[in-house]
């Protein structure tokens, strides 16, 4: 296992050199310069190219590169030409925001299609798994930003129960800030109220966000175990008189969950890259709005912080996937194979 | 199972009591309530910057113009100018030194008071920086405090349209104790991108990013204290997700609903739609320096100019919420002539004046644009319908906008939409950019027209310092540019706000658009 840790890290170099210099060059290739973005429409030359100057623009491009990565060598990102911060501040503060979301989406993802994957694998042919196939065909298909308004429409405008929009209610300030993650940082300083309000404010999001990933586990996990069910070794566990929940469990569960990890790794990676729509249609102040807005200024720093950023994400991400592989799935650990 | 269950169940009833009693710690928290009003605006976006001396967004502007004063204001809904920070000004030298006397008694929001030596700072600062805000003053040599109460421009040279320029977002003055927060050699700016630091009847209290900003009411403010003590604006960038909360009565003021939208909203009970005619125009470059040799002709570009359906193309591009312009300077800016020629979408009269060119067949035209302007692919599709109507034969060209900025600088186009709007309120702004032959190019005059009868008119007209010597120059050139068009004027968009019935006391002001005049607002 340490020899895979190992071997992973050292992969996350070069594949953070590679994606560097892929964004560094789209970045600059691509028409548009965020010098007269800055300047505004009526400024002279004079003005833009004082400005190119004063950003480094105006530098050769393999010197540009190379103060990029002598800067990226000692953590810093450099600055957002839109917000004047440093980049690696600008991340920190939409990161957490993302990274809320995506995490419960995933757990109630988790926890309602896990159980409905294994009731449509074990009952197969039965109403609820014609239950679960539709809901999973429902969120695949369906376009998010689309069930986001009717969530809109129905729960807020219609019924009025939950808010349209954002983390917190107008005028409420946040929690005092531990992680950032406002449900977390409440309940860790006591903020009921806050805790309260923003886990209103999560539910709308949560449920678009995470019907996607409900549909992906429902429909992998019931083929899945299907497959497991059907094999020989399962049919001598029930011979032998273990109970259904030990068979379904221990030796169908376990065993089906291999090949999801995988699936369900990759999914939570690209959705803290790129959860733009659901953050669009609820307003939430995540990565997703925040890169969008980079692309649009040309904020070359932010773009390629954020690209940075993800690679890492993925990386370490797809990383702890195999790491878990390993510990469920004993032929891989010991490099057997079938 | 049913054991598995039941402590699951227990514990959701206790945390469902929790909550219903949740609260947080006693004094903190919780909203602070304001004694005063709160607005609510919901905006489309988060905003970049703060500093004034760096952000050319409007969306900025909107935080920062309440928060700050400057030098000179504009009176009510007019372009006109009026005292602000300054009681007087005055022109000597011909025109090339302004000397501002300042009020006393105005505070910045920590309490210091606003005197010379701050305005100097401010313009010293704004110089120095040199970004897109300094773009606007290159014509200012120095900036002097010679005594607590006057400050002295001085100029490279006359230029008549200065003092319009201090009631712009650019020309806030700032409070010098901003370069506490110098970071490096900033100036201060990493700091004021997050914070206010001027001398208006707001300031900033919070901006959580990319969720809302909230201003207060500055109590050190030397006018009255507003009856909207706080002024939130929410950023909800779906169009829909606003024109629910507008119509529920959760905020305010919309921005950032769609122009389909808004109409299905004029109507509705409890909400009013502010509908005036805006300066942001949009009009067609005719490239009469450098583009096909049929255009240096007087009689076709007069030919082009009737061709156009200019209300199928407003209703086409926006929804019939525009005026047509009549000549280059748009209703509600000082030296807008209503006299003048307005042309009419008269096709025969296009065709005669192209018989009578000479020029016989005309090889087709290049129509440039991108989707810099969400109507533009629109607006090109009817323009090169109209023209080829006439038999003028129209390519369009697509392309990205930085591509189409570069195109534009070096006149490889024949003809091009565009739109424009003033930085500060002077003609200036629409007839020395659009055509004194010096300003060639992306710097304003994109058709590359050269009248040296013009030039004389308009060069004069900046200098002189005497505003009505100044109007009859810019009226007398306005009617040689629209006999002789280098572009074709075709409208000035509306400026269009839906807000709840109950919020009074907005004013519009065309050259502040998207900014509140929140200190003169109330909600009943």
């Amino acid at each position: 296992m340490l020899k895979v840790i190992v071997q992973r890290l050292a992969l996350l170099v070069m594949v953070l050199f590679f994606v560097s210099i892929a964004t560094f060059l789209m970045a600059r290739v691509v028409p548009g310069d965020p010098a007269q973005v800055i300047a505004g429409p009526h400024a002279s030359a004079q003005t833009v190219q004082a400005i190119r100057h004063q950003l480094g623009l105006d530098q050769p491009l393999p010197v540009q590169y190379g103060d990029y990565v002598v800067s990226l060598a000692h953590g810093d990102l450099g600055s957002s030409i839109t917000t004047q911060h440093p980049v690696a501040e600008d991340l920190k503060t939409y990161f957490p925001a993302t990274l809320e979301l995506v995490f419960y989406a995933f757990v109630v993802a988790l926890a309602v299609g896990v159980p409905l994957g294994i009731v449509a694998a074990v009952k197969r042919g039965s109403a609820v798994d014609y239950v679960a196939r539709i809901v999973a065909i429902g969120g695949l298909s369906l376009p998010t930003f689309w069930f986001g308004l009717v969530l809109i429409l129905v729960f807020y405008a219609k019924f009025g129960v939950l808010p349209s929009s954002g983390r917190l209610s107008s005028g409420l300030p946040p929690p005092p800030h531990v992680t950032g993650i406002y449900t977390l940082d409440a309940a860790l300083t006591g903020y009921w109220a806050t805790f309260l309000d923003c886990v209103k404010h999560l539910i709308l999001p949560v449920l678009a966000l995470s019907y996607v990933q409900l549909a992906v586990i429902v429909r992998q996990l019931r083929s899945s175990m299907m497959e497991v069910l059907s094999q020989d070794f399962v049919r001598t566990a029930r011979a032998s008189g273990l109970s259904t929940w030990t068979v379904i469990m221990r030796f169908g569960l376990r065993n089906a969950l291999v090949p999801m990890v995988t699936v369900v790794a990759v999914s939570f990676g690209s959705l803290l890259g790129g959860a733009v729509v659901t953050e669009t249609v609820f307003d939430w102040p995540g990565m997703g709005n925040y890169v969008v807005h980079s692309i649009q200024s040309l904020d070359f720093p932010a773009i390629m912080g954020f690209t940075i950023v993800i690679a890492v994400v993925y990386v370490l991400i797809n990383l702890i996937a195999d790491l878990i592989n390993l510990a469920l799935n004993p032929e891989v650990r010991y490099g057997v194979s079938s | 199972m049913i054991r598995r269950f039941v402590p699951v169940v227990v514990v959701g009833l206790v945390l469902t009591t929790a909550a219903c009693s949740a609260s947080n710690p006693t004094g903190t928290g919780t909203s602070n309530a304001s004694p005063g009003q709160t607005l609510t605006i919901d905006i489309p976006a988060d905003v970049e910057a703060l500093d004034p001396a760096v952000t050319m967004d409007n969306a900025s502007w909107k935080i920062t113009y309440p928060t700050y004063e400057r030098l000179l204001g504009f009176k009510g809904g007019t372009t006109d100018l009026q005292p602000e920070l300054a009681t007087s000004w005055s022109p000597t030298d011909g025109g090339k030194v302004w000397t501002f006397t300042l009020a006393q008694g105005h505070k910045f929001s920590d309490g210091t008071a606003v005197d010379a030596s701050a305005v100097k700072f401010s313009f010293d600062r704004l110089l120095k920086i040199n970004k897109g805000p300094a773009g606007n003053f290159t014509e200012i040599v120095s900036v002097e405090a010679p005594s607590t109460t006057e400050v002295r421009f001085t100029l490279k040279e006359p230029f008549a349209a200065f003092a319009s320029k201090l009631a712009a977002n650019y020309a806030s003055v700032i409070n010098p104790k901003v370069m506490d927060h110098q970071q490096g050699s900033d100036q201060g700016q990493a700091y004021l991108a997050d914070h206010t630091m001027g001398s208006g009847p707001y300031e900033l209290q919070s901006h959580i990013k990319g969720q809302s900003l909230t201003l207060v009411a500055n109590k050190n403010y030397a006018g009255a204290q507003p009856v909207i003590s706080k002024a939130v604006f929410q950023v909800v960038a779906d169009p829909s997700a606003q024109r629910l909360q507008l119509e529920k009565g959760d905020v305010d003021i919309a921005e950032g609903i769609t122009k389909d939208q808004i109409a299905a909203l004029e109507g509705k009970s409890g909400v009013t739609v502010v509908k005036k005619p805006s300066l942001l125009v949009d009009y067609l470059y005719m490239n009469v320096g450098k583009g096909a040799a049929a255009l240096k002709n007087t009689q076709v570009r007069q030919a082009i100019s009737y061709a156009i359906d200019y209300s199928g193309i407003i209703q086409a591009s926006q929804k019939g919420n525009a005026v047509q312009m009549r000549g280059p300077i748009p209703q509600g800016l000082t030296g807008h002539d209503d006299s003048l020629l307005q042309y009419t979408h008269d096709p025969a009269k296009a065709k005669q004046l192209l018989a009578s060119s000479g020029l016989g067949t005309i090889s087709p035209l290049t129509l440039l644009y991108s989707d810099h302007e969400a109507w533009w692919p629109t607006e090109a599709l009817a323009i090169q319908a109209n023209l080829q109507q006439v038999g003028i034969p129209v390519k369009l060209s697509k392309v990205d906008y930085a591509t189409e900025r570069a195109l534009l600088d070096k006149g490889t186009f024949d003809l091009a939409l565009g739109v424009w709007s003033p930085d500060y309120a002077d003609p200036y702004m629409f007839m020395n950019f659009w055509f004194d032959s010096k300003f060639g190019g992306l710097a304003g005059n994109r058709a590359f027209y050269s009248n040296p009868q013009v030039d004389t008119l308009v060069r004069q007209a900046a200098t002189s310092t005497n505003q009505s010597e100044r109007l009859k120059l810019y009226t007398q050139a306005q009617k040689i540019v629209v006999n002789d068009p280098p572009y074709v004027y075709l409208y000035q968009t509306e400026f269009l706000l839906p807000m709840r019935s109950t919020v009074s006391g907005f004013v519009y002001n065309p050259m502040l658009e998207g900014i509140y005049n929140l200190a003169g607002m109330k909600r009943s």
